[in-house]
């Protein structure tokens, strides 16, 4: 799904006729239909793309992932490795496996105590730096055992990214999102818009009732519609419909 | 630069207070007294990561401490992690853990062992504003290594339109939010905008940011809340 689409979705919740409507530009909806989708891939998305690949000097038990291709990391799956030979007899690709993730501290301690030496099969991430200037972050990664000497890999993380650019015209796709999702964060958008204009409780809550319950709750349907009169929710209560009230 | 940049947050402002083309405020207002204080106070509040780069010193076999400046404008007088260069390992740092200052330099007194440095403290030397640290390391030091210290960096403001915020774009949201708030207090809007305004923030954020009193209290999911157990107290008890 687009941006556009995103869009007219809004539009169609919150009433197309302008006249009678308290109105606002379409900066105005982008702006808001960009901040909900970033909040919506940071809590409920969980598409996991593949970094830029690191292949350190032969031998390096430690190096830095992440440029500015990647932008900045939400969280990282797992550390994958390939000795740079291994290919897979059926589709002829790499074949990356994954690495076990262990605490820097425990990392250093078997580095200086064993010191293994082998194909690398734990690691440890640590952020270093976040780049003020350009979007992106780095992280220095440890792998024991030491990779030996005559040998070179190449490892790639599995990561949730922030999305790098905004969505600034009506084509731009909406990444990491499918049109399900979509939907849910045309709705939210539009609960959002309509409580800044002032719109009808009714109304509102026509358009959160679509919701699935976990992002419906946090619209605190009960504070938002009847504040300040209305009744304090209990522990693990959901806000109420009129539906379920009736 | 395209992006949330500071255009992007007033706009963004703008429309949650209902103010779109500048009758109640104007821009330079806007980002002077609320949207950098709250740019500002979300650095200060939760950002603490580790500068892009770091400033490299060398300790000296039985040198108690190291004097360490830095760059005024560039970091806060806060160091934030300081790693050791392995001096065989050649390019690979380590961490060492935080401690203070005077237990540092009771221990090298007192047990003073010597060896590779593992933990450090720091003493804060700044003076008319420019941050200095002496920066004392255990055990002492039994050759020259070499360390690199990472500290918190200083912020820039927004000044110009095209500027970016060097926060995630979530966070960045939030902190044009809560901008938004404070400016519809001061402007005195409607509660029930400025419930609609804070209400997509989550609940840590607005207790942090003063903002729970006025919209939280009723909702309280502490067990002693209204309706659990009713709490009767005469007003002027």
């Amino acid at each position: 799904m687009t941006l556009g689409d995103v869009e007219t979705r809004v539009l169609n919740f919150l009433g197309s006729d302008t006249v009678e409507r308290p109105t606002e530009t379409q900066a105005e909806r982008y702006a808001m239909i960009n901040e909900a989708y970033v909040g919506y891939i940071a809590m409920n998305t969980s598409a996991w793309i593949t970094s830029q690949t690191a292949t350190p000097a032969a031998g390096s038990a430690s190096f830095v992932m992440g440029n500015s291709l990647d932008g900045q990391w939400i969280e990282c799956e797992t550390l994958e490795v390939w000795d740079n030979v291994t290919l897979d007899p059926d589709t002829g690709l790499a074949v990356y496996r994954p690495l076990k993730h262990r605490n820097e501290g425990e990392i250093l301690f078997l580095t200086r105590s064993q010191g293994a030496v082998g194909p690398p099969r734990l690691y440890s991430l640590a952020l270093r730096n976040r780049s003020l200037s350009a979007t992106r972050s780095q992280f220095t990664v440890r792998v024991y055992p030491t990779p030996d000497l005559a040998t070179s890999y190449t490892y790639r993380a599995r990561i949730r990214a922030w999305p790098t650019t905004q969505l600034t015209v009506a084509g731009d796709i909406l990444q990491q999102m499918d049109d399900e999702q979509a939907e849910m964060l045309a709705v939210q958008v539009a609960a959002r818009i309509a409580s800044v204009e002032g719109y009808q409780s009714e109304h509102i809550q026509a358009m959160i009732e679509r919701l699935p319950d976990h992002i419906r709750a946090e619209f605190d349907i009960n504070d938002i519609l009847n504040w300040p009169f209305s009744e304090p929710r209990r522990i693990g209560e959901f806000p109420r419909t009129p539906t379920e009230a009736a | 630069m395209a992006g949330y940049d500071l255009a992007a947050m007033r706009t963004h402002a703008r429309f949650l207070m209902r103010d779109p083309s500048g009758d109640a405020i104007s821009n330079n207002d806007l980002r002077d007294y609320y949207i950098n204080p709250a740019y500002q106070e979300w650095w200060r509040k939760y950002e603490e990561r580790p500068a892009g780069s770091g400033l490299a010193g060398a300790v000296g076999p039985g040198e108690r401490s190291v004097a360490v400046t830095l760059t005024a404008g560039k970091f806060n007088d806060v160091v934030y992690r300081v790693t050791m260069v392995d001096p065989i390992g050649g390019v690979i740092e380590f961490s060492t853990r935080r401690s203070e200052f005077n237990r540092v330099r009771h221990l090298q007194e007192t047990e003073g062992r010597m060896g590779l440095p593992r933990e450090w403290g720091f003493n804060n030397l700044a003076t008319g504003g420019t941050p200095a640290q002496e920066i004392a390391f255990y055990p002492l030091a039994d050759q020259i290594y070499t360390f690199n210290v990472y500290c918190k960096p200083a912020l820039t403001l927004l000044s110009a339109d095209g500027n970016n915020t060097v926060l995630d774009p979530v966070s960045a949201c939030y902190v044009t939010r809560i901008a938004a708030y404070k400016a519809g207090l001061d402007l005195k809007l409607k509660p029930e905008l400025l419930r609609a305004i804070v209400q997509p923030l989550p609940r840590w954020v607005k207790s942090h940011f003063n903002m729970a009193w006025l919209f939280e209290a009723k909702a309280s999911e502490r067990a002693d809340a209204y309706g659990y157990v009713r709490v009767t107290e005469a007003a002027n008890a």
